[in-house]
C-alpha cells in the first residue's frame, strides 16, 4: 500500500537506531476523488473560477436513467446564477473538461454555478456550487450618515451627514473626483507598486527577478 | 512630543514558509531562513537594541508568522544556523587572505563581513540563547515592538473559505502558537497576503483578534465610504478594525523604479561571490552541495546605476543615502499629517506595511534606515509619533463603522497570484484534503494512541499543503520543482494517513517518519476541524 521507499538509516554512535527518515519519498497527486462537487471561487472581481468532478456512481445513475447513448451526447454546460440581480447564464463546456474561467459582467455579487446536462431537452443539474460573494472594486457612494463609533461601548459618538461628507470626501480624494450615480471615481490610480510588480507577501524574499537596482 | 497631529505605523510582516528537511541537509530552501536571520532578523533586533540604549522612543509592529516561529524555535534549524554562520566565518575569513592585496575598499568589506558573521554567531548564541524569537519577545516586553499572529502556514483565506472549518483552524493554530511564544494573546493579525474576506471575520472574533492589516483598497473600496480613506481605521459591523496601507509610503519604500532601495550607492543584491569567483575549487566548499553556485550572502559591488559595470560598495555612503532617505521620509509625513490633520476630527494615522524581508535582504541598508528614521522622529521636531495599532485603538477608540472590502495585496489586489492557469490544478487537492479531515474530525472525536497521532499528522499535513507560498512561487516561476514536490508531498501524506485511518492499518513507521520531516505544531489538536 505505501508508495514509498527507505532509502537512509542513521544509526546512532552506539549503534542504536534512533531515526528511521526516508531521504527518498514520492508522492504522485491523485488524477481525481471521484466524488460528486463543484465549488467556485473569484479570481478577480470580474473573473470566476469554478472546478468540478461528477462521481462514476452518479453517472452510472443517469446512465440508467437516460440511457448511455442520451446521457453522453447531451450537451454540457455550466449554468450561472447571479443571486443578487436575479440573472443566469450558460457556459457551454468541454465534457471533458474539470475546470473553467468565467467572465462575468458585475462585480460585488453573489453567484452560484451548476454543472448541467441538457438531455431530451431537460436540464439536469449534475452538481450546485457554494455561494460565493464577488469583490466589489469601486469606491460606493454613502447611502446613510456615516456613523462614528466608540468601540470601547459601542456608542454612536458623532455622525457625518450625507450632505457634509462630499466636501470631506473631496479634501481626501482630490477636487477632480467624478460622482457617477452609486460609484465615486477618484482621479488617480489605487494600485500599490507591490501589485504592480506582482510582489507579496514574504514572497517578495523568492522573488529573484525582482530588483531593487 | 506631547501633542502630536497624526501618527505613523510601521508594520513589517515577517514570513517564510516552513522548510524542514531532517533527511537531507541539501535543501537550498533552508539557507532562506539563515539568509533572512543574518541580513533581516538579526540586523532589526540590533537597531532596536541602539535604539534602546539611546533612549529612543520608538513603536514599531511585527507580524511573525507560525512557520517562522516554528523554525526559530526547532532545535534542528538553529544547529543548523549555527553551521551555517561557521562556514561564512570561515569564507570571510578567507576572502581577508585572497584580497589581501586588492584594494583597500574591497580588504575592508571582507573584514566587514568577517566582523558581520563573527557578531551574529555571539548574538545568536550568547545573547539570544539560540532562539530569536527570545529576542522579538524581548522588545514586545519592553513595549516598542508589538507582535501581531498569523494564519498558520499562511493559508490564504479567500480560497481556503470553500471548506470555512479549515479558516478557523489557521486563525486558532496562529493564535495558540502566538500565546505559547509570547505568553500574552495577539490582539491583532495578519491576513496571509492581507487576503480580507467578511467570512473569516466571526472567527477572529471567536480567538479575541481585535484588528486587520489590509490593501489599501480593502478601505477605499469599504461599504459604506470611510470618509478619511486609508488615514483612519474602521470597525465593521462585527466589531473587528481594519487598517489600511497608505499609497504613498508603499511607493516610496516599495517601488523597484522610484523606491529608496534602488540607490546607487546601496549595495547590489546581485553581484556575490558565490557567482563572481572565478576559481571554482575555492568556492565550491560554500556553494550548493551540488557543485551549483549560489549567492553566499558576500558582495562587493553597489548599485552604481543602470550599468553591468558596478563599482564597489562603500558602506559610509550607503549609510549617507539611508540618512538623507530617512530625512526626505521623515519630511514627507510631517506635510502629509500636516494636511491631513487640518480636516480630520479625529488624529489621522498613516499605517506602512513592508515585508521584513526587504529590510535587510534585498535592501541591505533597510534596517539602518529604520533606525536612523526612529531616531530623527524622537530627537527633531515634528508634528507626528510612531504608535502601534492597538496603542492607537486604546487612544483614539471612536472609529467610523464601515465594513472593509474583500481585497488582498497580490498583482492586481485580488486572486490572481495564487489563482491562475499555472497553479489552479493544487486547488482541488488542498480542498478536497479539507473536507476529508473535517470528515476525519467528526469520523473519530474522541481519538486515542497511534490513531489520535495520526489525525494530528493530517491536521499537520493539510496545514503545510494550504501555505500560500507553494502558488506564489509557482506562479514567480522561482523554486518551482520545489514548490510542486511540497504540494504533492502533503497531499500525498495526508491521502496515504486518511487512508490508513480509514482502514484502520496505520503504518507506525510511515507515521513516525512523517511526524519527523513535517515537525510543526507539536500541540496541534485534530478536533479543532470538528
Amino acid at each position: 500500500m505505501n508508495n514509498y521507499a527507505i532509502y537512509n538509516i542513521n544509526i546512532r554512535k552506539k549503534k542504536r537506531r534512533r531515526h528511521l527518515i526516508m531521504a527518498f519519498e514520492y508522492f504522485d497527486i491523485p488524477y481525481r476523488y471521484n466524488e460528486t462537487k463543484i465549488y467556485l471561487l473569484f479570481q478577480t472581481p470580474l473573473m470566476l473560477f469554478a472546478f468540478w468532478d461528477i462521481s462514476d456512481n452518479d453517472e452510472n445513475k443517469y446512465i440508467e436513467k437516460f440511457g448511455k447513448d442520451a446521457y453522453f451526447n447531451s450537451k454540457m454546460y455550466l449554468k450561472i446564477t447571479n443571486e443578487t440581480n436575479g440573472k443566469v447564464f450558460n457556459i457551454d463546456i468541454n465534457p471533458f473538461a474539470k475546470n473553467w474561467y468565467i467572465q462575468i459582467q458585475e462585480p460585488h455579487c453573489k453567484y452560484i454555478a451548476e454543472v448541467c446536462r441538457s438531455i431530451n431537452n431537460h436540464e439536469i443539474s449534475l452538481a450546485s456550487s457554494n455561494t460565493l460573494n464577488t469583490p466589489n472594486n469601486k469606491i460606493l457612494m454613502p447611502k446613510q450618515n456615516l456613523k462614528f463609533v466608540n468601540i470601547k461601548n459601542q456608542r454612536t459618538e458623532f455622525v457625518i451627514t450625507i450632505n457634509d461628507y462630499e466636501k470631506q470626501v473631496k479634501q481626501y480624494f482630490g477636487e477632480n473626483v467624478s460622482i457617477n450615480g452609486d460609484v465615486l471615481k477618484p482621479s488617480y490610480l489605487l494600485s500599490n507598486p507591490s501589485s504592480q510588480n506582482n510582489i507579496s507577501s514574504g514572497t517578495r524574499y523568492f522573488n529573484k527577478e525582482d530588483s531593487n537596482g | 512630543m506631547d501633542n502630536p497631529k497624526g501618527y505613523v505605523s510601521f508594520i513589517l510582516h515577517a514570513h517564510l514558509p516552513f522548510v524542514h528537511h531532517p533527511e537531507s541537509e541539501d535543501y537550498l530552501e533552508e539557507k532562506w531562513l539563515f539568509e533572512a536571520m543574518s541580513e533581516v532578523y538579526i540586523p532589526l533586533l540590533e537597531n532596536f537594541e541602539k535604539l534602546i540604549e539611546e533612549q529612543v522612543d520608538f513603536r514599531i509592529t511585527m507580524s511573525v508568522t507560525p512557520p517562522l516561529i516554528s523554525m526559530l524555535t526547532n532545535k534542528m534549524l538553529q544547529k543548523r544556523y549555527i553551521k551555517y554562520l561557521n562556514q561564512h566565518i570561515l569564507l570571510s575569513k578567507k576572502e581577508i587572505v585572497r584580497t589581501i592585496h586588492d584594494d583597500d575598499r574591497i580588504k575592508n568589506l571582507a573584514k566587514m563581513y568577517f566582523d558581520k558573521y563573527t557578531n551574529d554567531l555571539n548574538v545568536f548564541k550568547n545573547k539570544y540563547d539560540c532562539n530569536l524569537i527570545n529576542g522579538f519577545k524581548k522588545f514586545q516586553d519592553l513595549g516598542v515592538l508589538e507582535i501581531i499572529t498569523c494564519g498558520a502556514t499562511h493559508g490564504f483565506f479567500t480560497i481556503l473559505n470553500l471548506n470555512e472549518k479549515t479558516v478557523r483552524a489557521q486563525i486558532k493554530v496562529g493564535v495558540d502558537l502566538y500565546e505559547e511564544n509570547f505568553g500574552r494573546k495577539p490582539r491583532g493579525i495578519w491576513l496571509p497576503e492581507c487576503g480580507y474576506i467578511p467570512e473569516c471575520e466571526k472567527y477572529l472574533k471567536e480567538f479575541g483578534i481585535e484588528y486587520i492589516i489590509t490593501e489599501s483598497h480593502g478601505i477605499l473600496y469599504a461599504n459604506p465610504l470611510p470618509v478619511y480613506g486609508t488615514f483612519a481605521p474602521i470597525v465593521s459591523d462585527n466589531g473587528i478594525c481594519a487598517f489600511g496601507r497608505d499609497l504613498d509610503t508603499s511607493r516610496q519604500v516599495w517601488s523597484s523604479e522610484i523606491g529608496y532601495p534602488g540607490d546607487p550607492n546601496y549595495r547590489e543584491y546581485y553581484r556575490d561571490i558565490g557567482w563572481d569567483i572565478q576559481d571554482y575549487d575555492y568556492i565550491k566548499p560554500f556553494i550548493a552541495s551540488n557543485g551549483d553556485r549560489v549567492h553566499t550572502g558576500i558582495k562587493y559591488y553597489r548599485i552604481t546605476g543602470k550599468t553591468e559595470n558596478k563599482d564597489i560598495y562603500i558602506p559610509q555612503w550607503a549609510k549617507d543615502s539611508a540618512e538623507k532617505q530617512a530625512g526626505h521620509f521623515f519630511d514627507a509625513r510631517k506635510n502629509q499629517i500636516y494636511s491631513l490633520a487640518s480636516f480630520m476630527k479625529i488624529p489621522p494615522i498613516i499605517t506602512s506595511p513592508y515585508d521584513a524581508e526587504l529590510f535587510g535582504h534585498w535592501w541591505y541598508e533597510g534596517p539602518y534606515w529604520i533606525y536612523i528614521l526612529f531616531k530623527k522622529i524622537h530627537f527633531n521636531s515634528t508634528n507626528f509619533k510612531l504608535i502601534t495599532p492597538s496603542e492607537y485603538l486604546d487612544k483614539f477608540p471612536v472609529i467610523q463603522q464601515s465594513n472593509p472590502a474583500i481585497s488582498t495585496w497580490g498583482a492586481n489586489g485580488y486572486n490572481e497570484v495564487w489563482l491562475n492557469q499555472k497553479n489552479d490544478w493544487a486547488i482541488p487537492h488542498m480542498t478536497e484534503c479539507g473536507t476529508r479531515m473535517i470528515e476525519l474530525a467528526q469520523t473519530y472525536p474522541n481519538a486515542k494512541g497511534i490513531l489520535k497521532q495520526a489525525l494530528n499528522q493530517c491536521a499537520r499535513e493539510l496545514l503545510l499543503l494550504q501555505s500560500s507560498d507553494w502558488a506564489f512561487i509557482i506562479t514567480t516561476g522561482t523554486m518551482v520543482e520545489y514548490s510542486i514536490k511540497r504540494i504533492k508531498d502533503h497531499t500525498g501524506r495526508f491521502n496515504l494517513l486518511y487512508t490508513m485511518i480509514k482502514s484502520n492499518n496505520i503504518d507506525k513507521e510511515f507515521l513516525k517518519d512523517v511526524q519527523k520531516k513535517d515537525k510543526i505544531f507539536p500541540k496541534i489538536d485534530y478536533k479543532m476541524y470538528i
